[in-house]
């Protein structure tokens, strides 16, 4: 079952079009990438799945139920976390766990064992009586955490979960979210490629409110990347990257004093005859390794694709 | 359900942030304050005429209990400025912080969110008003004994009051609504509270103002209030409710 549909979804402000007919369909259990640069419509898209803002035109559905018609249906399934979440300062963290539990109508009972539970989770157990006003922003982004699941949510929309953390608070979040696979639906807006490639199964790509592509990380990295050659010398190797960029087999070579990255046309003929032409060149290997791009490189290339077809 | 979750919330705001305690601490200081003012008044003003200046002031008028109701009207006065400080932030603050968006993702409706942000300070006021009410009435019947102060005329003079402050809650709210900031939500109250003073003192255009339900506070104390008692009441009611269906419209489509 889809968890998450939207079909031809635009928002306009002030005249600015900031998503564009956008058509997407998530599979229920999956951790949901939603990259793009910074503006590229990502929090307008999440904004308008929650029924914070109303498109412009088009639809869209979670878990079954249209967002525009039945938003309160669709608020009773889902969980969000804001891109900054904010809360009662004047509250603890517990007061607020309590007061959303409340308001999604759990009984005193299974609110106070959920509110221990997320705590947990979160790893806000001991901080749980201090007041929110005096949480690192961490901890401030685990308690928005732990409100967007104090329910159980089919569908999880989180907005750059982990792109104001220091890299430890950045992977105590992201193990939050990839201990979630199979139990609920993710969607994680980011720009930071390297964390959407830790925990997401599918990714979607989005560059000046369109779509640019939609597919399985693993799929789009087979279908969008072809290896690097990795070279690393005793010597200088500029003879040898001259030498390399004449073949027809290579596509394009990157040059350091001592260092080669090789991007090759045709990688099976690269595979035969690039450590041959290494060998005639005399100079001390160190390194020779077959690195696949990362997510990142991927998404370089395909936003500057886009961005050549917006112009062209 | 959910209005009473935000109520209970929302009170405990007004606990924590004092707010509650300020103006229950306030009105108690005019309820207690006002019949005391006016029965040790004469005796302070006559005192200050004797000593080294020779001049000798003699208070020929007895201090009454009118002169208590007096004194408690007046004191009113300028409480619409309280409750525009604490009313200013209600929605603004929530909007421009991102609490309201929080929420508003979980199962709960907007109008139960207005409803808690105006029913909250209304019923703080309520509360705060009938205590200033208890005092007053209990000090007017100990300071002035041989006076008798009608129970339910002094609750309808109490209910004039809370209906002329409810007005400038209910604007400040929808100033709250309109303006994303809480100083400019606060400009906005303290505005219209200055346009009403002005309006208010003009004849024949001060009946139908807000104010005019006040000033008809003052007359029904000296015995002359007049049908433009019940055209303060229609326009203080109607300045709430327009107030309120207003915001109601401007935030349920509200972009958050």
């Amino acid at each position: 079952m889809e968890a998450v549909r939207c079909l031809g979804l635009s928002k306009e402000y002030d005249g600015l079009l900031a998503l564009d007919r956008l058509s997407l369909s998530i599979e229920e259990g999956t951790i949901f990438g939603f990259l793009g640069p910074n503006g590229a419509g990502k929090t307008t898209t999440i904004k308008l799945l929650t029924g914070l803002t109303h498109p412009t035109a088009g639809q869209a559905w979670v878990a079954g139920h249209q967002v525009t018609a039945d938003s309160r249906a669709v608020h009773g399934i889902i969980g969000y976390l804001p891109e900054e979440p904010a809360f009662y300062n004047w509250m603890s963290g517990r007061e607020f766990l309590e007061h959303v539990g409340e308001l999604f109508g759990l009984p005193p009972k299974v609110r106070k064992s959920r509110v221990d539970e997320v705590l947990g989770l979160v790893d806000l157990v001991s901080a749980a009586k201090r007041r929110v006003g005096g949480y690192s922003r961490g901890m401030r982004q685990r308690l928005g955490i732990a409100q967007a699941m104090i329910n159980n949510p089919r569908v999880l929309f989180l907005d750059e979960p982990a792109s104001a953390l220091d890299p430890l608070g950045r992977l105590d979040v992201l193990n939050v979210i990839r201990a979630l696979k199979g139990q609920t639906t993710v969607f994680m807006s980011s720009h930071i490629l390297a964390d959407v490639e830790r925990v997401c199964d599918t990714v979607s790509i989005l560059n000046h409110g369109r779509l640019v592509t939609q597919a399985r990380t693993e799929e789009l990295k087979e279908k969008y990347a072809k290896p690097i050659f990795v070279l690393e010398f005793e010597g200088p190797v500029a003879g040898l990257a001259a030498k390399l960029r004449a073949l027809p087999w290579v596509e394009k070579v990157e040059a350091t004093e001592t260092a080669l990255k090789v991007f090759a046309r045709d990688v099976s003929t690269a595979k035969r005859e690039l450590p041959q032409v290494v060998s005639s060149s005399q100079i001390g290997l160190l390194r020779y390794e077959l690195a696949m791009p990362s997510l990142e490189d991927i998404f370089v290339k395909l936003v500057e694709d886009d961005r050549q077809g917006g112009q062209g | 359900m959910n209005l009473l979750a935000l109520l209970k919330k929302e009170l405990k705001y007004q606990i924590r942030t004092y707010r509650l305690l300020v103006l229950v601490v306030i009105c108690l200081v005019i309820g207690i304050g006002s019949p005391i003012t006016a029965k040790v008044m004469p005796d302070i003003i006559s005192s200050l005429g004797t000593g080294a200046s020779g001049i000798q002031i003699v208070m020929t008028i007895e201090p009454s209990a009118t002169d208590g109701l007096v004194q408690y009207h007046k004191n009113f006065g300028l409480i619409p400025l309280l409750l525009i400080f604490m009313t200013m932030g209600a929605m603004a603050e929530e909007r421009s912080r991102g609490t309201a968006a929080m929420i508003l993702t979980k199962p709960v409706s907007r109008f139960d969110f207005l409803a808690a942000k105006f029913l909250t300070p209304a019923l703080s006021l309520a509360l705060a008003l009938s205590l200033a009410a208890v005092a007053c009435y209990y000090y007017l019947s100990v300071l002035f004994p041989e006076a008798t102060v009608d129970p339910v005329w002094f609750a309808g003079l109490n209910v004039l009051l809370l209906t002329w402050l409810l007005a400038y809650l209910a604007v400040t709210l929808l100033a709250s609504v309109i303006f994303k900031g809480q100083a400019a939500a606060g400009g906005a109250g303290v505005l219209f509270f200055a346009l009403m003073l002005i309006l208010g003192s003009l004849p024949r255009v001060g009946a139908h103002t807000v104010q005019g339900l006040y000033v008809q506070g003052a007359r029904l104390i000296n015995g002359t209030a007049n049908g433009d008692l019940w055209k303060g009441y229609g326009v203080s009611l109607g300045v709430i409710i327009a107030s309120l269906v207003t915001a109601w419209a401007i935030f349920r489509r509200q972009e958050l």
